[in-house]
């Protein structure tokens, strides 16, 4: 019995031992674009810090950080992002790139949308679009509610409007297998691997601007955090290196994220998306 | 060898089983145990064996209190019980549960198995045995620790007239070694033949405690005399 | 086809499979002949999760199974009710329990075991604990019953009627262990959450699936899928042959 219990703790030290890394908690689409396999490598061969990312919804990335289970959050709510560092939560948020959502439906011929007020007018008024809502409480969720009381009165509702409370990649998987429309953000659209009928239907407006925010964990509320690496992370996010890399990533020749964080921004010769 | 039953009655479901018994037995040599179905023979040798606990009043071995002295004494059962284990491994058993060393074990299994005429057969699983076979296993089993008392609840009851031969003889040998034993059987052709004691049980009484010459001579209560002639 | 797996011998872009069975299986094959490192790496480590959760909970589970069926002792109710909650919740329940238990902010964050493989393997012994349990008693019953007149009449201790039926019991709980062991290395509600399904650090081969799944790489994720299902008849024929190797004192008569 003290054998055992003398081999767990000697385990369960090993795994908390000084190991050079931190732990991000970031966003499943984030994840799933393909962003961090591209930039994370680099930034470890530059800096000797590795990056374990934690993937989850938006809602769950933000409450590990709350409970102190990570040393930096990148996630796309602005709005929360706020609160969270209100809160005492975070020491500091950064800018660090956007993207953008599209909004995505079956090719098969519908009269022609060109305007998002158009679409998310007649999809209410006639209910012919089926449509997925990932119903999460996530990023995209809320731009999508947004987007809906932005052209609307009242909130959706119908057989039509679909609420599954689910991730990007079950939402797109649904809206590939009916035929239906939804709201993605354009990193993980890009990537996907099930589209079948699916395509971009409108893109480009302002309003579908997708903002990333990165916060260090208050070290003040949470002693263990390594809030050292944390810093070199941001610093290097922000950092013309960091924003290179950023805007360098490609899926299929496309450019997925902008860089954006403020120095960059200040210094913005270069057009994003690149073309 | 002195067995005593203290002021002894054993209920169950609130009915009195046995007793209230109030015996001093003296072993001899072999006792047999006699009596009709469900007169508590079985029970009777349970509670000798201490395998059960007195509801009132005690059962002493020597003074010492049956139910905490098992290790003393051997106990076969009327039907066959192994482990699924080999016939070594079973005849080991009680010697492992007294906690003998291996050396020790294996010193006294040589003897046990040449006793049993099961030498050949001592790495066979015991359920290939037959029926004579197992209970000679049991016997040598009941006497891996070298008790001084085997209790045996009718051993032979499902034998063939072969195994049964086989059995007693073997009894004779053990007994002539100054085994005791106590040994229900509804043979009556077997207690005449080996018992120096009888006990006749009837009605959860003993109503005999005599000398078999005694009781197959002129048996004092009726039930026992209608039990030998055979009614 | 942005996937977890670089090494997958290239091919061209996904479409929509005529033959998707077809395409499955090819990827599967590809997918096992590729020598992916990360394959390999992710399959190891649910190997060695699951194993290793099996054995903790095994430590616990058959001693434990097998003093239930030997009769009265204290605490006895208390065991049975818990097995039996513990087996009625889904994975994610367990999963969320322990995350809260291990967090930073929780009663054991001080051990910072969290988004670790320790923390995987805690959770699956939580969950696969109460069937290992639950099994062993149901083996260990009737040798329990048919013992126990002889095992008493030797006057056996406790420990050594504990020892005597796990032994002789040995090859139905090997079957208990490999229940456990299934339903340990096909779950993914807990790992993925006590987890974080870090990529090569605790990304299993459930949690791969459901990524895969979730970026829309249907065949991969299909083919992963066939690749536990053989990884879980690997080790089923393992236990089998074991079984046989000691059957020869396992024959009941009559």
């Amino acid at each position: 019995m003290k054998f055992l219990t003398a081999l767990f703790v000697m385990l369960a030290t090993t795994a908390t031992a000084n190991d050079n890394s931190i732990t991000l908690s970031s966003t499943t689409s984030t994840q799933n674009s393909g962003l961090y396999d591209y930039i994370l490598p680099k930034f470890t061969a530059d800096t000797g810090i590795t990056v374990k990312v934690i993937a989850v919804g938006t809602g769950q990335a933000i409450r590990i950080a709350k409970n102190g289970d990570a040393d930096a959050l990148l996630v796309h709510h602005r709005p929360s992002e706020d609160a969270f560092v209100n809160a005492g939560y975070g020491t500091q948020r950064f800018d660090v790139m956007y993207n953008d959502f599209v909004l995505v439906g079956p090719q098969t011929p519908k009269p022609d949308l060109t305007t998002l007020k158009e679409f998310f007018n007649q999809a209410q008024k006639t209910g012919a679009y089926p449509f997925i809502s990932r119903g999460d409480d996530s990023g995209t969720h809320k731009k999508e509610r947004e987007l809906w009381t932005k052209y609307n009165t009242d909130a959706p509702s119908g057989d039509w409007y679909r609420e599954i409370g689910s991730g990007m990649g079950a939402t797109l998987n649904m809206a590939a297998s009916i035929d239906a429309f939804t709201i993605s953000d354009r990193g993980t659209w890009l990537s996907f691997g099930n589209k079948r009928n699916l395509m971009i239907k409108l893109s480009g407006d302002e309003i579908l601007l997708n903002p990333y925010g990165l916060i260090l964990v208050n070290p003040e509320k949470f002693p263990h955090i390594k809030a050292e690496q944390a810093q070199i992370f941001a610093n290097w996010m922000t950092s013309p290196r960091g924003q290179q890399v950023i805007g360098d990533f490609r899926v299929d020749g496309k450019q997925l994220f902008c860089p954006d964080a403020e120095k960059t921004r200040a210094e913005k010769i270069v057009a994003c998306p690149a073309q | 060898m002195n067995l005593t039953f203290n002021n002894m009655t054993f209920t169950a479901d609130g009915k009195n089983l046995l007793g209230p018994l109030d015996e001093n037995i003296t072993l001899n040599g072999i006792t047999c145990v006699l009596g009709y179905n469900g007169a508590g023979k079985s029970l009777f040798l349970e509670l000798c064996h201490g395998m059960l606990e007195p509801t009132i009043g005690a059962v002493e071995w020597n003074g010492a209190p049956a139910i905490t002295t098992r290790q003393k004494r051997g106990y076969i059962f009327q039907h066959r019980i192994t482990l699924r284990r080999s016939v070594r491994q079973n005849i080991a058993l009680p010697m492992q549960a007294a906690g003998w060393s291996h050396a020790d074990i294996n010193a006294r299994m040589v003897e046990l198995l040449d006793m049993a005429q099961l030498s050949a057969k001592s790495d066979e699983p015991a359920a290939v045995l037959s029926g004579g076979e197992v209970q000679r296993m049991a016997l040598v089993r009941a006497l891996a620790t070298r008790p001084n008392v085997v209790i045996m609840d009718e051993p032979t009851s499902s034998l063939d007239p072969g195994a049964t031969t086989k059995f007693e003889n073997l009894i004779k040998e053990v007994a002539s070694l100054g085994v005791k034993f106590i040994w229900a059987t509804h043979n009556i052709s077997q207690a005449q033949r080996f018992a120096d004691d009888i006990i006749f049980i009837s009605n959860g009484c003993v109503t005999e405690n005599t000398p078999a010459a005694t009781f197959f001579a002129q048996p004092t209560s009726d039930v026992a005399r209608a039990y030998v002639k055979g009614q | 086809m942005n996937s977890t797996f670089r090494n997958l011998p290239p091919r061209a872009r996904p479409q929509r499979s005529e033959r998707p069975v077809l395409e499955i299986l090819s990827t599967t094959l590809r997918l096992i002949t590729s020598g992916d490192a990360t394959l390999w790496g992710i399959v190891g480590l649910s190997l060695r999760i699951s194993l290793t959760a099996t054995l903790i909970a095994a430590i616990v589970a058959i001693p434990l199974g097998t003093a239930l069926s030997m009769g009265r002792f204290w605490g006895r109710r208390g065991i049975i009710a818990l097995s039996s909650s513990l087996m009625a919740l889904p994975p994610v329940v367990v999963g969320l329990a322990i995350y809260l238990l291990l967090s930073r902010s929780g009663p054991l964050g001080e051990l910072g075991l969290l988004f670790t493989p320790i923390a995987m393997i805690i959770a699956q012994s939580v969950l696969i604990f109460p069937i290992i349990m639950a099994l062993t008693t149901e083996a260990v019953t009737p040798i329990e019953t048919a013992y126990r007149p002889l095992l008493h009449s030797v006057d056996a201790s406790r420990w050594f009627r504990l020892r005597t039926l796990i032994i002789d019991a040995r090859f139905a709980i090997f079957t208990a262990l490999l229940a456990g062991f299934g339903r340990a290395i096909a779950e993914v509600g807990a790992v993925i959450i006590v987890g974080g399904n870090i990529n090569g650090l605790t990304r299993v081969m459930t949690t791969t699936i459901a990524l895969e799944t979730s970026k829309g790489n249907l065949e991969l994720a299909m083919a992963l899928g066939i690749i536990l299902i053989l990884l879980a008849v690997i080790v089923n024929v393992f236990i089998h042959i074991l079984k046989s190797m000691g059957a020869k004192y396992q024959r009941v008569s009559r």
